[in-house]
C-alpha cells in the first residue's frame, strides 16, 4: 500500500516528538477521574447522602447541562456521573490537537514537504496521526477501568466507563482528521474540530437538562452517556459512536487524496489596504492579541455565570463534604464561595497579561520587531504597545468575568443589586494582576531569556501556595507575599483604597523598570 | 563606523570594524557567512549597541539617536518576518503610518511593479513574496539611506531585475545604500564601492576596479622556447610550464612581457581576474591564500 507506505516509522516518530505531551494530558486524565472517584466514597459516605445529592443534581438544570444525569446512587454511580463532563473534553481537545499536530500543522510549518522527501504515503500523516491518537485514548480507557476495578468498584462497569470515555477521544479524533483536511491553517482545523465538539456537548446538554431524551440521540456524547456505567451498563450505544468515529476517519481520508498544503475550506483573503486604525504599535498589538482576548472574555464570561447560577448548591455540596467546608463559610456561603472563585480566577486569568506581555519576546526572536523597530518608533512605544494591550486586555476580561457572575447572581437570587458588587469585586482584583504583568515587562527587559519561564513560574508558586495553605499544610501567613491577598476582597471583605494604591504603584514601579532594562540592552533573536 | 568591537560571550563578532559610506553612493557589503555583515548592519541600525569604536550615520549615534535616524533610513533584512494574519497590503501600509505617512501613488507603483498581491495573508506568502513585502516598504518611504541585507534572497530573476532597476532610480535620486549580497551579479551591475568583510574586520575596500587590481592577472602564452627563470622575475607570483605553453599571474607586465617577447610569443592570452576569482580569494580564510590574493 504506497499510500501508508513509512506509517510504523511516522508512528514512532509522532511518539517520540510528542512523548511528554501524550503523557502530560492523557496522564491528567487517568490521575483525574480515578482520583475523583477515589474521593466520591469519603464525600458522600452514607446512602442517604448520596440520594440527596443524586435528587438535587437530577433536578438541578445547570447541572444536567454540564454534566448529565446521575443515573445510581451507588459510590461507583456518583463517581461515573462526576468524571463525564471534564475528562470528554479534556480527551477531546488532546485527541484534536494530536491530530491536527501531525497533520496540518506539519503542511504549515512545511516538515511535511520535508517528510515527503523521505518515502511517506499520501495518507501517513493522517493514518499514523490518528493511530497514536486513539492508540493514547485507548491506553488512557484501559487505565481508568483498570484503576476503578482497583478502587473496589465492579469490574464489569468500570470496564464500561474506560470504553465510553475512549470512545470520547476516539470520536472527536474522527472529527479533527475531517477538519485537518477542510481547512487549510492549523488553526482553523482545531477552531472547528472545537465548534464540532461544543456544538455535540451542548446539544446533549439542552437534551438532559431539558428532559428531551430523543434530542440526546442527535449527539454523540448523548449516545455515550446512556451506556450509563455501574447502572444500566449498556455497551450497544457505544455502536454507533464506534462506527461513527469510523465513518468520519474514512471520510478523511477520501479527502486526504489532495495537494500538500491546500484545503477544502479556501484560505480567506484579507483586505489589500490595511484600515485607517491601525497605524501604530498600539493599535498593532491590539489587533495581534483581539481574538484571545476576547476568546477569553467570552469563556470568562460563561464561567462567571455557571459559577454564579451553581454557587448556592456548590457551597451546600462543599460544606457538607467536611474536608473543604472552610472554603464556604461565613454568612452567606454562596457569595463566600464566589468570592473564592473572584480570588482564584484572578490568578488565572493574569496568564493572559503575561502572555500578552510576552509576545514582545517572540516579536524579537521571530524578526517582526525588527520592522518597527528599525521605523521610527523607539523601543518604549513599541514596547507600549503590547503593555498597554495587556493592561487593557485583562480589564476587560476581568469586567466580563464581572458581569456573568453578577448575571449569573442576579438571575439566580432576583437581586440585580448583586451585578455591581460583583464587577466591582473583579476589577478591584487588577492591581494584582498588573503586578504580576509587570514582573514580566521587567524580566522582559533585563533578562528576555528567561522572561516566560520565570514570569509562568511566579504565578504557580502563588497558586501552589494558595493550595499547599487550603489543605491546610502552611500557615496562612506565608500567603501575605501575594499581590492577590493585598488587594480588598469586596464580596466578603470591606474595601480599602490604600492597599489598592499601593499595589498598583509597585506594578507602575516594575513597568518602569522594565522600560530602563530595555532601553539598555541588545535585541536578540536567540 | 570605526574600530568597532563587538562580543557575544566568548566570540568577537566584530574586532575593529571599519566602514565608511559616500552619500549617494550604492556599497556593496562582501563577506562569508558568519564574517559579521549582519552584526555590523544591526549595530548600524541601533539594535545591538557597539562594545568599542565609533559610530556615526547620517550625523546621528545609532543607538542614542535611533528613533530620528531610522526616520531617515530604511531596512530590508535577508529574511523578512511578517505578521501571519494580516495581509500584504497591511502590513506595507502600517509600516509607511510607523514612519508617519508615505505617498500612496508610489506604494501602489512598487505593489504593481514587484507583482505583489497585497491581499493575500502573510502566512500564504513564500519567501521570494515575503522579500517583496519587506522591499515595498522600504522603498515606499522616503529614506536618504537603504540598508539591505541580502534583499533578493528568494526573488525569482525577473524580480532580481526589478530590483536592480529600482536600486538605480534610487542612485539617481542621490540617495544611499548599503547593500549587502552574495550575487555578484548584483554587485557588479549595482556597487560603485565594496568592502569586503571577513572574522569581523573589513579586509579590503575600494571600487571593483581597485579590487581587481589587487589580485594577479593571469597570463597564458604559447613561445618558441621558453625563458628559464621565469619565476624569478618581479611582479610574477607564479608559474606553470607545459611544453611550449606558459601560464603565469602576474601584478605588473613590465619585466614580463619583453621576458616572454624573448621566447618568441605565437599566442598571447591575458586576462583580468573574474569576479568570482576575485571572492574567492577574498573569502577564504586560509591566511595564505589571504596574502596570495594581495
Amino acid at each position: 500500500m504506497d499510500v501508508l507506505a513509512g506509517c510504523a516509522p511516522f508512528v514512532r516518530l509522532v511518539l517520540r516528538r510528542d512523548r511528554l505531551r501524550l503523557a502530560l494530558w492523557h496522564g491528567i486524565a487517568v490521575l483525574l477521574a480515578v482520583g475523583i472517584a477515589a474521593s466520591i466514597g469519603a464525600t458522600y459516605p452514607t446512602e442517604a447522602a448520596r440520594a440527596g445529592y443524586a435528587e438535587q443534581i437530577n433536578s438541578s438544570p445547570a447541572e444536567l447541562f454540564m454534566i448529565g444525569r446521575i443515573d445510581a446512587d451507588t459510590v461507583p454511580g456518583l463517581a461515573a456521573w462526576r468524571v463525564q463532563g471534564f475528562i470528554v473534553l479534556l480527551l477531546g481537545i488532546a485527541s484534536a490537537s494530536t491530530v491536527v499536530r501531525h497533520t496540518r500543522a506539519a503542511e504549515e510549518d512545511g516538515y511535511r514537504e520535508f517528510m515527503g522527501s523521505a518515502v511517506v504515503g499520501r495518507l501517513t500523516p493522517l493514518t499514523g496521526s490518528a493511530i497514536v491518537a486513539v492508540g493514547a485514548n485507548l491506553v488512557t480507557g484501559a487505565a481508568i477501568a483498570v484503576g476503578c476495578t482497583a478502587l473496589g468498584f465492579p469490574p464489569a462497569g468500570s470496564s464500561w466507563m474506560g470504553a465510553q470515555l475512549f470512545a470520547a477521544g476516539a470520536f472527536m479524533t474522527g472529527v479533527a482528521a475531517v477538519t485537518a483536511m477542510l481547512a487549510a491553517t492549523s488553526r482553523g482545523a482545531t477552531g472547528l474540530a472545537v465548534v464540532v465538539m461544543a456544538a455535540c456537548y451542548v446539544v446533549r446538554g439542552t437534551a438532559d437538562a431539558a428532559r428531551l431524551p430523543g434530542l440526546a440521540w442527535a449527539s454523540p456524547y448523548g449516545w455515550l452517556s446512556s451506556v450509563e456505567p455501574y447502572a444500566a451498563d449498556d455497551g450497544r450505544p457505544l455502536l454507533p459512536a464506534l462506527a461513527l468515529t469510523a465513518g468520519l476517519l474514512a471520510a478523511a481520508a477520501r479527502l486526504a487524496v489532495r495537494d500538500v498544503g491546500a484545503g477544502l475550506l479556501p484560505g480567506r483573503s484579507g483586505r489589500p489596504r490595511a484600515r485607517r486604525g491601525l497605524h501604530g504599535p498600539v493599535s498593532l498589538a491590539l489587533r495581534l492579541e483581539l481574538g484571545t482576548s476576547a476568546a477569553w472574555s467570552l469563556a470568562l464570561l460563561a464561567f462567571g455565570a455557571l459559577v454564579a447560577t451553581l454557587a448556592d448548591s456548590t457551597a451546600r455540596q462543599l460544606r457538607d463534604s467536611g474536608a473543604l467546608s472552610g472554603l464556604a463559610d461565613g454568612p452567606d456561603p454562596a457569595l463566600g464561595f464566589i468570592a473564592l472563585v473572584v480570588y482564584v480566577f484572578a490568578q488565572v486569568a493574569t496568564v493572559f497579561g503575561i502572555q500578552a506581555v510576552l509576545r514582545l519576546r517572540g516579536e524579537e526572536t521571530s524578526g517582526r520587531a525588527e520592522n518597527v523597530l528599525t521605523a521610527p518608533v523607539s523601543r518604549i512605544r513599541w514596547a507600549a504597545g503590547s503593555v498597554v494591550t495587556a493592561l487593557a486586555g485583562t480589564a476587560v476580561n476581568q469586567l466580563a468575568f464581572g458581569l456573568g457572575l453578577g448575571l449569573g447572581y442576579a438571575a439566580m437570587t432576583g437581586d440585580p443589586g448583586g451585578l455591581l458588587l460583583m464587577v466591582a469585586a473583579t476589577l478591584v482584583e487588577l492591581p494584582a494582576i498588573w503586578v504580576l504583568t509587570a514582573i514580566a515587562v521587567l524580566l522582559h527587559g533585563w533578562a528576555p531569556r528567561v522572561a516566560a519561564p520565570v514570569s509562568y513560574t511566579v504565578l504557580g508558586v502563588l497558586l501552589l501556595l494558595e493550595l499547599l495553605v487550603e489543605l491546610g499544610h502552611l500557615d496562612g501567613e506565608v500567603l501575605r507575599i501575594s499581590p492577590y491577598t493585598q488587594v480588598p476582597q469586596l464580596l466578603t471583605g470591606t474595601p480599602e483604597l490604600a492597599p489598592v494604591l499601593v499595589v498598583t504603584a509597585l506594578a507602575a514601579a516594575l513597568t518602569v523598570g522594565g522600560a530602563l532594562g530595555l532601553q539598555r540592552r541588545d535585541l536578540t533573536r536567540t | 563606523m570605526s574600530s568597532v568591537v563587538k562580543s557575544f560571550g566568548r566570540t568577537r563578532a566584530l574586532d575593529g570594524l571599519d566602514l565608511q559610506i559616500e552619500q549617494g553612493t550604492v556599497h556593496g557589503f562582501l563577506g562569508p557567512n558568519g564574517a559579521g555583515k549582519t552584526t555590523a548592519i544591526r549595530i548600524l541600525l541601533g539594535l545591538l549597541r557597539a562594545d568599542g569604536g565609533r559610530c556615526e550615520v547620517l550625523g546621528l549615534d545609532p543607538w542614542e539617536d535611533a528613533t530620528r535616524l531610522h526616520r531617515k533610513l530604511a531596512y530590508v533584512p535577508g529574511d523578512v518576518a511578517l505578521w501571519p494574519n494580516l495581509t500584504g497590503g497591511e502590513i506595507i501600509d502600517l509600516m509607511g503610518r510607523f514612519r508617519g505617512g508615505f505617498d500612496p501613488a508610489r506604494r501602489d507603483a512598487l505593489v504593481e511593479r514587484f507583482e505583489l498581491d497585497p491581499s493575500k495573508k502573510a502566512r500564504t506568502y513564500s519567501k521570494g513574496n515575503r522579500q517583496k513585502v519587506g522591499l515595498i516598504a522600504a522603498l515606499a518611504a522616503d529614506a536618504e539611506l537603504l540598508v539591505l541585507d541580502e534583499p533578493t534572497s528568494g526573488l525569482d530573476p525577473l524580480m532580481e531585475a526589478v530590483f536592480k532597476q529600482t536600486i538605480a532610480e534610487v542612485k539617481r535620486d542621490g540617495r544611499s545604500v548599503l547593500l549587502s549580497s552574495h550575487i555578484l551579479s548584483e554587485v557588479e551591475e549595482l556597487c560603485d564601492r565594496v568592502s569586503i568583510i571577513r572574522a569581523g574586520r573589513v579586509v579590503e575596500s575600494g571600487s571593483l576596479g581597485e579590487l581587481r587590481h589587487l589580485t594577479a592577472t593571469s597570463v597564458t602564452a604559447t613561445l618558441t622556447t621558453v625563458p628559464p627563470h621565469l619565476a624569478q622575475l618581479p611582479g610574477v607570483t607564479s608559474v606553470e610550464v607545459d611544453g611550449h605553453r606558459v601560464r603565469l599571474r602576474v601584478d605588473s607586465f613590465d619585466a614580463v612581457l619583453g621576458e616572454l617577447e624573448r621566447g618568441g610569443i605565437q599566442a598571447l592570452t591575458v586576462a583580468p581576474p573574474t569576479l568570482e576569482e576575485l571572492f574567492m580569494r577574498f573569502y577564504d580564510t586560509t591566511p595564505a591564500a589571504a596574502e596570495n590574493g594581495r
